[in-house]
């Protein structure tokens, strides 16, 4: 194997960095002298950083650890239940554990509980939940992941801090320190052959530093103290940790340009400023505002105190959210960007490498300025979060809620009776329309019985109201006729002062007109002879048409001779007494009778109740060959008469005589003349 | 290997900051395995999370500390062998065929090299996934495998010697298709 091949099995491993320094300038002396092992390497390189560059979109994400004991965290938010345990044991306890507490919860009632959790203790013991309780905080102590502003953690804080830093403060030096190690000169990169290197105990010594750093209160992160001096005992807020305060108050005050006026005062002389303010005047007169402050965080509580003291305190709400991960993670990808920024420079300025080369490392390079400024906005955005905790004020005036006029509503409603419902119906609508109102509703509807009803609702001004309510009663007989009139506080709650001001609103007018259903006051029963009858019967039916009558009824029986026929019809009362006389000129009136009901209800309705009359026509053909007889002639007639049809009897009898009695005399005649033809012989 | 043998045994004990630490070392190689086995990579994160849920639930049953990476990495490829198959078989009706053919015309550069990846011995693949993918230092690839300097030297010569011939043809066509 010569030197060639020598190198080109090392290419791989001296581009990883798993040469040692020997053998690493050895690979490099070569190269420097060796133009075909100077290629093989340019080719490896080359190859290596494409794959880098390729491959980073499959690197895995850079809180991976992270994300893996978040997940862990939601998965079982406790320490595992009995750890160690084969799973037999660890059911066999379950049971123990429920087998006594059914014993000892039947045999005492009451006062077990205790003795069964203790039972319940013993069963599971090194398990049991207190022991996971105590893991987890012991656990939740350490990772600090939860935040500073919730739970006993928090409780916590001050023995945490009291000694040493928090864990969380801890994870981000690890880093740090990882990534110190990463960002090293690329060419020294440690060139580290077995586990126990020299570059992790660099990294435990800086580690060390950092916490010594960290412990005398110093910024071993190189950022900007925004909350004052570390370790002043007189503020819970400041230590290392990041923390953005907000405040939310909801404030009733007197009067608003006052407290604005206060708010703004207690601003400044706690060095804070007013960000915004949003003021809305209500209908009422009473303003509303929302007023946003930003105060530096020492001050934040005394400025809570003092804003409370403007008016009656509604509604408060304080929040804090611990940034620091968030924090310390930008600072550390800062430092990381600024240092590969530094890098790239550097490798530009040196102009090693060809032009494509070089290409990529500016395009890395603007790339990674890009990143730099977007961190240091993002640092700057916190550090402006941090630096100035916010207060959104609500202010708004007393008496906002309270009612601050009369609203006067007017409700009417009229009836009438008319016997043209449609004539009243359209008028109505035009009448409201006239006085400038409108139909906010109308609809008309009509029964088989020939009433029908309909109804307008309009609204109008309540100048015009009286007018139009009297200009609606004229249209009919009045039925109904209600005003309600209503007086309502409007603009809140509670009771209206006496002074409020009146306001009317529109008037509504519900407006029915109905029409009765038409009722039969007289009645004649006609009779006549005509003939023919039908000519009669047809004329009859349109005598009731052209009456503007209604036919209930009509029949025509037999059409020739002897043909009768009747007809029904109802008609308006003012064409009854026509009609009847139209009736009775049709053929001989053999009988006619007309009589008039006495119409119900008083007399003051009488003349809105639609009269009818109804007449019943018998038609009847006069009895053609005789008129009636009477007297001897009729007598003597009928005798002739009966005496024929008796002759005619005999005779009709007569010949069923014969009929009946002819075969036996022929049968006879023919036995006598055959007996006297052997007497005949006989003597002869 | 030994603080990892301490923090395996107070694992087992419930404690959770020491596996918590068994994560921080660990999860990185675990992802570059489950990485080079599963078909579908962007499944990689989950099943890695997923292992580690299946590590810390079943952990009191490693009877031996010192076997605890081989008991983890069994977790990782069972979890993934199983979730190509369910995988595998939701899809294998309506979508393979598309995928297939998208992943041949692919000029994903990073599909290419994780396929070349796959198709390495395995125990070749990890601590070259260690070193390309991951971006992992010499140092600590050796660490995080617990090789000595020499195995851990053949091993990224002769992988990457692999790797580099299986993408050649690829590698040196990628400016003309650029």
């Amino acid at each position: 194997m010569n030197v060639h091949d020598e190198i080109e099995t090392l290419t791989d491993v001296y581009l990883a960095g798993g040469l040692e320094a020997d053998d690493r300038r050895g690979v490099e002396e070569h190269a420097a002298g060796c133009e075909q092992c100077a290629a093989i390497l340019r080719d490896a390189r080359e190859f290596h950083g494409w794959m880098r560059g390729a491959s980073a979109s499959n690197a895995p994400p850079a809180n991976l650890e992270e994300r893996i004991i978040e997940r862990l965290h939601e998965a079982s938010p406790k320490a595992r239940r009995f750890p160690g345990a084969p799973r037999i044991i660890r059911i066999l306890g379950g049971l123990a554990a429920v087998f006594a507490l059914v014993v000892l919860g039947g045999a005492f009632t009451g006062s077990t509980m205790l003795s069964v959790k203790h039972s319940a203790g013993l069963s599971s013991a090194p398990g049991s939940e207190d022991f996971g309780d105590v893991a987890f905080r012991e656990y939740a102590r350490k990772s600090g992941k939860d935040s500073g502003a919730e739970g006993y953690v928090q409780n916590q804080e001050g023995a945490r801090y009291g000694g040493r830093m928090g864990g969380e403060a801890r994870k981000n030096l690890d880093e740090l320190k990882s990534r110190s190690k990463d960002l090293s000169d690329s060419r020294g990169r440690p060139m580290t052959g077995a586990p126990a290197s020299p570059a992790p105990m660099e990294a435990e010594k800086k580690y060390a530093e950092s916490m010594d750093k960290a412990e005398r209160g110093e910024e071993s992160l190189g950022m900007a103290d925004a909350e004052g001096k570390p370790g002043d005992p007189g503020n819970p807020y400041i230590d290392d940790r990041k923390i953005i305060r907000n405040a939310d108050l909801h404030i009733e005050v007197e009067k608003y340009e006052d407290s604005y006026a206060k708010v703004t005062q207690i601003a400044v002389a706690e060095k804070g400023f007013v960000a915004g303010a949003n003021t809305t005047r209500l209908a009422n007169g009473k303003m509303r505002a929302d007023v946003t402050l930003r105060i530096p965080p020492e001050r934040f509580e005394s400025v809570l105190t003092q804003l409370k003291a403007l008016g009656t305190l509604r509604n408060q709400a304080i929040t804090s959210q611990d940034i620091t991960k968030q924090y310390l993670d930008l600072g550390t990808r800062q430092k990381s960007k600024e240092a590969l920024v530094e890098r790239l420079k550097k490798a530009l300025l040196e102009g090693k490498g060809n032009v494509k080369e070089i290409m990529e490392a500016e395009v890395a390079l603007g790339k990674a300025t890009e990143e730099l400024e977007s961190i240091k906005g993002e640092l700057k955005y916190y550090d402006n979060l941090i630096g100035l905790s916010t207060i959104t004020l609500h202010l708004f005036e007393k008496d906002l809620g309270l009612p601050f006029e009369y609203v006067l509503t007017l409700q009417s409603t009229i009836g009438v009776t008319g016997s043209d419902a449609d004539g009243v119906y359209a008028k109505a609508q035009e009448l409201i329309r006239a006085a400038g109102g409108q139909v906010a509703d109308a609809r008309m509807t009509r029964q088989n019985d020939g009433s029908s009803s309909g109804f307008v609702r309009g609204k109008v001004d309540a100048e015009k109201f009286p007018a139009v309510r009297e200009d609606l009663k004229k249209l009919g007989h009045v039925d109904q006729d209600t005003v309600n009139q209503q007086q309502t506080g409007r603009g809140g709650q509670g009771p209206v002062k006496p002074d409020a001001p009146v306001r009317k609103e529109q008037a509504i007018v519900d407006f029915t007109v109905n029409t009765p259903a038409m009722v039969v006051t007289r009645r004649a029963v006609i009779a006549i002879e005509a003939d023919p009858a039908e000519a009669a019967y047809q004329e009859s039916r349109r005598d009731v048409e052209s009456a503007g009558g209604k036919i209930l009824e009509g029949s025509l029986t037999g059409r020739t001779e002897g043909a009768s026929a009747t007809v029904t019809a109802q008609v308006d009362a003012d064409k009854f007494a026509a009609l009847v006389e139209k009736f009775k000129s049709r053929g001989k009136v053999k009988n006619a009778t007309v009589k008039q009901d006495e119409p119900g209800g008083g007399a003051d309705r009488a003349p809105l109740i639609r009269e009818r009359g109804e007449i019943s026509l018998a038609i009847a053909t006069p009895a053609r060959l005789l008129t009636e007889e009477h007297g001897v002639m009729k007598t003597i007639r009928e005798t002739f008469a009966n005496s024929i049809a008796g002759v005619l009897w005999s005779v009709e009898k007569l010949i069923v005589g014969i009929a009946l009695a002819g075969p036996w005399i022929l049968l006879l005649g023919v036995i006598w003349v055959l007996w006297k033809r052997r007497r005949r012989a006989r003597t002869a | 290997m030994d603080p990892e043998r301490e923090w395996v045994l107070r694992s087992q004990k419930g404690d959770r900051g020491a596996f918590e630490e068994i994560v921080r070392a660990t999860a990185r190689l675990v992802w570059a395995y489950v990485h080079g086995l599963v078909k579908d990579p962007s499944w990689t994160e989950d099943l890695v999370q997923e292992t580690y849920l299946k590590a810390w639930e079943s952990i009191g049953t490693l009877k031996e500390a010192d076997a605890f990476r081989g008991w983890l990495f069994t977790i990782a490829r069972r979890l993934a062998w199983r979730h190509d198959e369910i995988a595998g078989r939701s899809t294998a009706v309506a979508e393979v065929p598309e995928k297939a053919a998208a992943a041949a015309e692919s000029e994903d550069a990073g599909e290419h090299i994780r396929a070349a990846l796959a198709r390495l011995p395995e125990r070749y693949r990890l601590p070259v996934t260690l070193h390309f993918v991951n971006g992992l230092e010499y140092g600590e690839i050796s660490k995080s495998l617990g090789l000595a300097n020499g195995s851990l030297r053949g091993l990224i010569a002769r992988g990457t010697k692999k790797l580099r011939d299986d993408l050649a043809p690829w590698w040196r066509n990628r400016n003309e298709r650029a």
